[in-house]
């Protein structure tokens, strides 16, 4: 067997599969000093050692490793690690005899030290409850104060609004009489009644009245101020008064009113003072009086 | 590629030599960064994790009490120790001490066929992911003659005679095969070789 025979065995002798005789014979050669064929064994030695990492990994029985630092302990047993002795020292130290039990909580006041730890955590820890339940109470009771300061100002808010409601409809309700107004005055067949005062000669008043469509608007100035429970009462006067409707004054003793039905036919209207609500025919004086 | 050593790959003399002297803390640096390695060759070996587990057991006594054979010049700590492994699992399997394989053979060829899955390596903590990458992509370069030549010598001992009668192939064609397909992975590793 020549060395190129033996340099192509190197790679079969290292994962050994070369038969006896050729291995001997080769590990002869390599033995003799034929650092080449050394050389190359060696790279293919190593090559075959790191055959296994191409294999997947296997998760190992927990008991080999058990096992294995048993017998570990058993093989050298004056050289165990720092750690070890430590692991030791603390397993001996929790087999360590303790204070007789008593039972229970009580039982840890069987050692003073532990004893007066639990005491003043106690005591330290109720301190704490307190503080925090008289803290949560104080909290409680701005709460609630808020609490009620807010709905009072909720329940003022929703008045205002209510307020500002009527107020809106009241504005609404007098814009429509004025357009109603405009739109009358605009009227071409309209008619003028001026009514002159009778109980006070400064009062006054003037209709404006459409024949076509029957409609009237009615102003009156410096009224008597109206007494509880009156109200003044605007008469159409054909063969008898006939009621056009009633009006209450403003604090400027102005009334004013729309007549949205004049009867036909009318020649004089009348302002009589009559009880709130009016009535079917004049009862009271007559302050105003006019004839168209 | 660039290849980071540790792990088992990084297993140096100098944990080997604390072994020796008895620190128990060296010997559970060795086992935890070997031992998947070496169990994950024990049971491709033989077939049977029960036997695998056994196996190593007596390969790691061995190791420790047989240190001082080891020789640094003729390899790492860690080719040491897979080569004490292959070959305990070797001669435990021309023993016939491992159980009858057949039986279980079903179970654990699931196991061994999951080796170049491709998917990712549950125990990549402990072993070295990156080697793992470059030996299974140089290995799967092999052509399957080639891989199944050098597999059959490696994990299951078997001489280039017994491969050819197995395999119903001349001696040299199995001879030609395994030296070729060392050659390749001999260069496809170089990256990672000391």
């Amino acid at each position: 067997m020549g060395h190129e025979q033996f340099e192509e065995a190197v790679a079969l002798y290292a994962i050994e599969a070369l038969e006896p005789q050729e291995r001997a014979a080769l590990e002869s050669h390599v033995a003799s000093g034929c650092q080449e064929c050394r050389a190359a064994l060696a790279e293919y030695q190593e090559v075959a050692a790191l055959l296994p990492y191409g294999l997947r990994s296997q998760p190992v029985p927990h008991q080999v490793k058990s096992h294995l630092m048993q017998a570990f302990r058993r093989d050298f047993p004056d050289t165990e690690s720092d750690r070890e002795k430590a692991v030791k020292m603390s397993a001996a130290i929790e087999h360590t005899p303790r204070a007789p039990a008593f039972g229970g909580f009580f039982g840890l006041f069987a050692r003073p030290a532990l004893g007066l730890a639990c005491v003043v955590l106690l005591i330290g820890m109720t301190v704490y409850v307190l503080s925090l339940r008289t803290d949560m109470q104080k909290v409680l009771a701005e709460r609630q104060q808020l609490q009620t300061t807010l709905r009072g100002e909720l329940s003022d808010l929703r008045a205002q609004i209510a307020q500002r409601d009527r107020e809106t409809a009241d504005l609404r309700k007098e814009v429509a009489q004025r357009e109603e107004i405009m739109t009358f005055l605009r009227s071409p067949n309209m008619k003028v009644v001026a009514l002159s005062g009778l109980q006070a000669k400064s009062a006054g008043g003037f209709l404006l009245f459409d024949p076509q469509n029957r409609k009237a608007f009615f102003y009156a100035f410096n009224m008597p101020s109206l007494p509880p429970g009156k109200t003044y009462q605007l008469w159409a006067i054909m063969d008898r008064p006939v009621s056009a409707g009633t009006f209450d004054t403003d604090a400027g003793r102005k009334g004013r009113m729309l007549v949205d039905s004049v009867p036909g036919d009318v020649k004089k209207f009348a302002v009589s003072m009559e009880p709130q609500g009016g009535m079917p025919q004049p009862t009271g004086h007559l302050y105003l009086l006019g004839q168209l | 590629m660039e290849v980071s050593r540790n792990q088992a790959s990084c297993v140096d003399a100098a944990l080997l030599a604390r072994v020796a002297k008895g620190d128990i803390r060296a010997f559970d640096q060795l086992y935890e960064q070997t031992s998947p390695i070496l169990y994950a060759l024990a049971v491709r070996v033989l077939n049977n994790r029960d036997d695998a587990a056994e196996l190593l057991q007596e390969v790691y006594v061995e190791a420790w009490r047989k240190v001082d054979r080891y020789e640094g010049q003729r390899g790492s700590p860690m080719a040491w120790l897979v080569t004490l492994t292959r070959s305990r699992a070797i001669d435990r399997l021309r023993a016939g001490a491992s159980r009858a394989r057949d039986v279980s053979r079903g179970t654990d060829e699931q196991t061994v066929q999951r080796v170049r899955s491709g998917a990712p390596d549950p125990f990549d903590d402990y072993a070295d992911r990156e080697l793992r990458v470059l030996v299974e992509s140089a290995l799967s370069e092999l052509p399957a003659a080639q891989q199944q030549a050098v597999e059959l010598a490696f994990y299951e001992g078997l001489t280039h005679t017994e491969i050819a009668a197995r395999l119903k192939e001349p001696i040299g064609t199995i001879k030609t095969r395994i030296k070729l397909g060392m050659n390749k992975l001999r260069t496809a590793l170089r990256p990672v070789r000391s």
